[in-house]
């Protein structure tokens, strides 16, 4: 017996599908464009940036924009655009991994609560718990704990995030391990892992995924905003909030160095907001752009 | 467990199920009360009763997909009712679900070939011997589905195609037993009449036993070998020819398309005829519970079955 198939995605031709994304989705393809760029230049910042983020120079202090210095210097005659494009990489580092952590904590416990009815009760609990505190109070009082470093922000923006998570992923697993699909697999013999991680875990993907892009802009946000407490990224490590922070009584001055890390801290965020509210569409089965 | 020579494919004695509801309150509800039901190789016996009656929640009782609150289950005479994890999954091989909603049986993420082939997945036979793909047009030109379907996704398909490929997935493991759950209820008549066709001429082929789950007497009179009624999670009349000839008052009225009140199932009917408050024919003698007695060839758990000459 002859079949004819449908074609998978996988394949078709690159170029081909990558011209149908973008007719499609053109705000997906510019927040990926733009977000791919910010992490090439955070990974390739030794290459990009003109000068050492590092190097101070009192003869050339609050220089105007030049081809030496693209955006001038700063108080101390650091070049404003290597302190920014360096500035992107404990930035972003900070912004990925605690992301990754929250959702990672947030999907299991969701998940847990959600299917096993025995835990519900005790892991909703702590999560409350969790979400009573204002999640900034916390951070700051866990950076205060522990001491600024990447390791201690990443914690600290991590521990009071992952409750809303838990609340989305427990509120769809409850759905869906209901549904036709979840009961015919079941009566097939299949273990809970199985319907876990095989039916249940790609279902509640799309909300999570959806909220996690939307939330690494939030927390660029407040890794900025640790910065400009002083409690972030300790000078003379390039960092923007940082950067924003010693650039805001400057404004007149040499607005440039606000100006620099605002302007990449307010493109970092539009990027994954646009992602954030096209991934859903994307993932959604009964989207056309599944057929792209 | 024989009947007539034929031996029990599966059994319930005494099932029941409660649920419990409510922090405070601890709300009763009674879905399934004091059940014996006994399905025989290669029969097709059809469960009918109004919404609420218990009869998907007695299906899925005798599937170990609902743990039962009391009363147990055999499988060809073995006791499964207190199996579970690797020990029930040999029988989970041999007893399949068809959903009343097909569009909702289907992960909306699958394509419907992997659907198909998900119980090889579950039992981790999906890389043998490279016939699969063979065994998935089989069983797609067993149930009638174009083999174009196979790639597609479930809301490409209608529901009646969505019901043929559930079918599918059902046979897969070639299963003795079926518990087709009201599985034309959400098709339209032409449909309807096209999937029990395929369901009968199957079980012609493969001697599976059926449990038939529907509201529709005139289905159920026209497939099953044997009917149960059920009522207030009792079966209160099991046998062949209830249509033409019900001797309850319960199933004479539904026969006659007389509509009831929802019994209040937060009580238990373990003390007076489950049928009592609305039977036409009550006495005194209603106000204990009726037992399950033979009468012409039927069971029936009624004081004053009515009797045809």
């Amino acid at each position: 017996m002859s079949s004819t198939v449908y074609i998978p995605i996988s394949d078709q031709g690159f170029c081909a599908l990558g011209m149908r994304v973008l007719k499609k989705r053109p705000l997906l393809v510019f927040g990926l464009i733009i977000l791919i760029l910010m992490c090439l230049m955070a990974v390739f910042a030794p290459y990009i940036a003109p000068h050492d983020p590092y190097e101070q120079s009192l003869e050339n202090r609050f220089l105007p924009p030049s081809t030496e210095y693209p955006l001038g210097t700063d108080q101390f005659g650091r070049c404003v655009l290597s302190r920014a494009i360096y500035g992107s990489q404990p930035s972003l580092i900070i912004a990925v991994v605690s992301t990754i952590l929250v959702v990672i904590i947030g999907l299991l416990v969701g998940l847990c609560a959600g299917y096993y009815r025995r835990v519900d009760g005790l892991l909703m609990r702590i999560t409350d718990i969790m979400l009573a505190f204002p999640s900034m109070v916390v951070t700051l009082a866990l950076v205060g704990i522990m001491g600024p470093g990447v390791p201690s922000i990443i914690l600290a923006l991590a521990l009071p995030g992952w409750a809303k998570y838990a609340r989305v992923v427990r509120s769809s697993t409850m759905s869906i391990k209901n549904r036709g699909f979840v009961e015919s697999a079941r009566a097939l013999g299949a273990k809970n892992r199985y319907i876990l991680f095989r039916h249940i875990l790609p279902n509640v993907l799309a909300p999570v995924m959806e909220i996690a892009t939307l939330g690494l802009g939030s927390k660029i946000i407040m890794i900025a905003g640790l910065g400009f407490l002083g409690l972030g990224i300790q000078v003379p490590t390039p960092e923007w909030g940082n950067i924003l922070n010693q650039g805001l009584p400057l404004l007149y001055k040499a607005p440039l160095i606000a100006l620099s890390a605002g302007a990449l801290i307010m493109a970092f965020v539009l990027a994954t907001n646009l992602i954030g509210s096209e991934i859903r569409d994307l993932m959604d089965p009964m989207s056309d752009s599944v057929k792209i | 467990m024989t009947m007539s020579g034929v031996s029990s494919i599966i059994t319930g004695t005494g099932l029941g199920k409660t649920y419990q509801s409510g922090f405070f309150s601890h709300q009763k509800t009674f879905a399934v009360q004091d059940v014996d039901i006994e399905i025989k190789t290669g029969e097709t016996y059809a469960l009918v009763g109004e919404s609420g009656s218990g009869k998907t929640t007695l299906g899925k009782i005798l599937l170990k997909l609902i743990s039962p609150t009391s009363g147990r289950i055999f499988y060809h005479n073995e006791d499964i009712t207190d199996l579970q994890g690797p020990e029930l999954i040999p029988i989970r091989r041999k007893m399949q679900i068809i959903p009343q909603h097909p569009e909702d049986a289907f992960n909306p993420r699958w394509r419907l070939s992997r659907s198909i082939m998900e119980p090889f997945l579950i039992h981790g036979q999906a890389q043998e011997n490279g016939g699969l793909k063979n065994v998935l047009l089989e069983l797609l030109a067993e149930t009638g589905l174009n083999p174009d379907y196979a790639e597609r996704y479930p809301h490409q398909l209608s529901g009646g195609e969505l019901q043929r490929a559930a079918i599918a997935r059902a046979l897969a493991l070639k299963p003795d037993f079926i518990l087709c759950d009201e599985p034309t209820s959400m098709l339209d008549v032409s449909v309807q009449a096209a999937i029990i066709q395929l369901l009968l001429s199957l079980q012609k082929r493969s001697t599976i036993s059926l449990l038939f789950i529907t509201h529709d007497l005139k289905l159920a009179d026209h497939i099953a070998d044997r009917v149960g009624v059920m009522y207030n999670g009792h079966i209160i009349e099991e046998g062949s020819g209830i249509l033409k000839s019900p001797m309850h008052p319960y199933s004479q009225s539904i026969v006659r398309g007389h509509k009831h009140q929802r019994p209040d199932q937060s009580i238990p009917s373990h003390e007076s005829c489950p049928f009592v408050l609305q039977c036409p024919n009550k006495t005194e003698k209603c106000q204990t519970i009726p037992s399950v007695t033979d009468c012409s060839g039927r069971k029936i758990r009624c004081h004053h079955p009515f009797k045809y000459d």
